[in-house]
C-alpha cells in the first residue's frame, strides 16, 4: 500500500528556518489541515529545527503519512549556528522540547548514531 | 516589529530593544501586531529584555492581538509573565 513521504533537506543555517516551516504548511494544507493546526506545526517544526541547527547540520525534515496521521521527523547531524544565534538560544532545549510537546503530545526524542531526531504526529480528520 | 521572529531574526529585535534601553527607556511597549510568527527564540529575547527592565525600574509591555503569536505566550506560560494587551494604545494604558 502506498503513502506519501515529503523530504526536506537545508543547510544549517537559521535563515531557512522560514523555509522549514513553509514546507511543513504546505504539507499540512496538502492533508487539509485547518489553518489553527498549521501555526501549531509551524510553531514545532520551528522549534525542532532550532534545536537541530543547535546540535548540528544539515537541518532535515521528512513528514510521512502513518495512518490516520503525519509523521513529522527532524534529524540533527554535526554543524551549527553563530555564536550570537546559540547565545540567543538561551531558553535552551528542554523549553524548546517542552513547547513542541505542549502541541503536540505524543513528541519522542531518539538519538541514534549521533543523529538527534525529533518526531511527533500531526492528527488528520 | 514586522515579519516573522525566529533565530535568523531574534537578533535583530534584540539589538532594536537594547538600542531603546541604552537611550533610558523606562517603559517599553513591543507591537507584534505586525509578526505573523515567533518561536522561543524571539521569547527568549522578550525574556531577556523585560527582566533588565524590570531590574532598572522599568517595564516592558507586549501589544499583540494575534491569537497564534498570544499562543507561544500561553502555552509557555509567560502569558502570566507578561503584560499583554491586544492594541498600542491598551499596552500604553496599561
Amino acid at each position: 500500500m502506498s503513502h506519501d513521504v515529503f523530504d526536506l533537506q537545508l543547510p544549517a543555517a537559521a535563515e531557512h528556518l522560514g523555509t522549514a516551516r513553509s514546507f511543513a504548511a504546505a504539507v499540512a494544507r496538502h492533508y487539509d489541515v485547518a489553518g489553527e493546526t498549521v501555526e501549531d506545526l509551524k510553531i514545532a517544526i520551528s522549534e525542532a529545527c532550532v534545536d537541530a541547527l543547535v546540535a548540528g547540520s544539515p537541518i532535515r525534515v521528512r513528514a510521512e503519512e502513518v495512518g490516520n496521521a503525519v509523521s513529522f521527523a527532524v534529524e540533527a547531524p554535526e554543524g551549527g549556528v553563530t555564536d550570537e544565534q546559540r547565545e540567543l538560544d538561551d531558553l535552551g532545549a528542554p523549553a524548546r522540547l517542552e513547547l513542541i510537546r505542549s502541541l503536540f503530545p505524543d513528541t519522542s526524542v531518539h538519538t541514534e548514531e549521533g543523529r538527534r531526531l525529533i518526531r511527533f504526529l500531526l492528527p488528520l480528520a | 516589529m514586522v515579519g516573522e521572529v525566529d533565530l535568523s531574526s531574534a537578533a535583530l529585535l534584540r539589538a532594536r530593544i537594547e538600542e531603546l534601553l541604552h537611550l533610558g527607556a523606562q517603559r517599553l511597549v513591543v507591537d507584534l501586531r505586525g509578526v505573523g510568527f515567533m518561536d522561543s527564540s524571539g521569547l527568549s529575547v522578550l525574556v531577556a529584555c523585560m527582566k533588565r527592565m524590570r531590574e532598572a525600574g522599568g517595564e516592558l509591555v507586549i501589544a499583540c492581538p494575534n491569537d497564534s503569536i498570544l499562543k507561544v505566550f500561553t502555552v509557555t506560560g509567560l502569558d502570566r509573565v507578561f503584560t499583554i494587551r491586544p492594541s498600542v494604545g491598551e499596552a500604553i494604558r496599561a
